[in-house]
């Protein structure tokens, strides 16, 4: 489900490889887009931490799975008493293990900005 | 032109100021739908499990601690004469075994500076202070005020507020981790009986009770009524009354008699008989 840390490791090191061959003025525009892109694994944890609410789902911008996750927690409030636990619970299930994993998510998700920032100089 | 409307939505949906203003509203909306949710349906829910799990004996011991500390909160014994006394402990009696309600009801007189005041506490403690007897007499108006108490005690009003601040101190603590709230918590229940912060629907439960009480005996509720003004003096002063909760006074008359005027049919008060 996670990539391993050495996985991601490597990967950003290609990716270093990557932005290092570019003209120096692409790699200063490459580092202010990255500086801006770029996320923070203890902040996403932070959001996680409020994790019925989805919110970060939104930090990463993974817009829909985060409205989808508000839908459900809000059907899940209003429907508590009536076996809307069940779907609060189920969100939970789905989104608390992304808590003890935020570290490799959220260097997944860099990696994922780096590439597509890079592509954009190379190009 | 598919790839591009992606690409280009996906260039919105990374921008920070996206995922912040969505984290913004996500909050709000949560904790709206959350607030909404607890105010309303999950902790009079709980409330309601706890009180019916808690043996009474637990309430009971509360209540007569509270009654004892009253000294030390600026009550002091009853200066009502002996035959006052015995006069106020008769129509409580009276009404305690009409009602048919067990001896776990008892009253409690004290004097309390120049206040008129009566209120409930845990295990169905009611006090009544010197004042308020001087200022409504033996008659009617002190028996639909007592009444009205017995309302609260009998509904349990008074552990229901107790419970629904220590849930609230506790789901604060849950979720923001600052365990220093749990004193504040308790010294909030304390405070709230104090304060009888009961909400709109249980003093109208009680006034019911009360209005209840004269209608099923074909009288008029209208000596709740003349208490409630009798009383209201007070409240414009500012003062710890018996009538500084909501709902308001005027509601409050309007209720009783909405309730008088329809007969013994029920209606908005909701009173049966």
């Amino acid at each position: 489900m996670f990539e391993s840390t050495e996985a991601l490791r490597q990967e950003s090191d290609k990716l270093r490889r990557r932005v290092t061959q570019l003209p120096p003025d692409a790699r200063r525009a490459y580092y202010a887009d990255e500086a801006k892109l770029i996320k923070d694994p203890d902040t996403y944890a932070v959001l996680n931490y409020f994790f019925v609410f989805g919110l970060h789902h939104f930090y990463l911008g993974k817009f829909f799975t985060g409205l989808i996750c508000l839908i459900l927690y809000i059907v899940g409030m209003l429907t508590f008493l009536v076996g809307g636990w069940i779907i609060i619970l189920l969100l939970a299930l789905f989104d608390l293990p992304q808590l003890f994993f935020s570290q490799r998510i959220v260097h997944k998700h860099n990696n994922k900005i780096a590439r597509r920032v890079v592509e954009r100089y190379e190009n | 032109m598919r790839d591009t409307k992606t690409s280009r939505w996906q260039s919105v949906t990374d921008q920070p100021v996206f995922q912040w203003s969505a984290i913004g509203l996500t909050v709000i909306i949560s904790l709206a739908v959350l607030l909404w949710q607890l105010e309303s349906t999950l902790i009079p829910a709980a409330v309601d499990h706890i009180i019916e799990e808690v043996p009474p004996e637990f309430f009971d011991e509360i209540g007569e601690d509270m009654v004892s500390d009253l000294i030390s909160s600026g009550f002091t014994e009853s200066t009502l004469t002996s035959k006052q006394q015995a006069e106020v402990h008769a129509v409580f009696d009276g009404l305690r075994n009409e009602l048919q309600l067990d001896a776990r009801h008892t009253l409690h007189l004290y004097h309390w500076a120049t206040d008129a005041n009566a209120f409930a506490l845990p295990g169905a403690q009611i006090v009544v202070t010197d004042e308020l007897v001087h200022r409504l007499g033996m008659g009617d108006q002190l028996k639909a005020v007592l009444l009205h108490e017995l309302g609260h005690t009998t509904f349990q009003h008074v552990e229901a507020s107790m419970l629904r601040a220590s849930l609230i101190g506790l789901g604060s603590v849950l979720l923001i981790g600052d365990i220093s709230y749990l004193s504040l918590a308790a010294a909030s229940v304390s405070t709230t009986v104090l304060e009888r912060t009961f909400s709109r629907e249980q003093e109208i439960e009680a006034d019911t009770y009360a209005a209840r009480y004269f209608l099923a005996r074909d009288e008029d509720p209208e000596a709740l009524v003349s208490a409630l003004e009798n009383l209201s003096a007070e409240v414009e002063s500012g003062e710890h009354a018996w009538l500084s909760t909501h709902p308001s006074n005027e509601e409050r008359v309007r209720l009783i008699r909405g309730a008088y005027s329809r007969g013994k049919d029920g209606g908005e008060y909701g009173v049966e008989i």
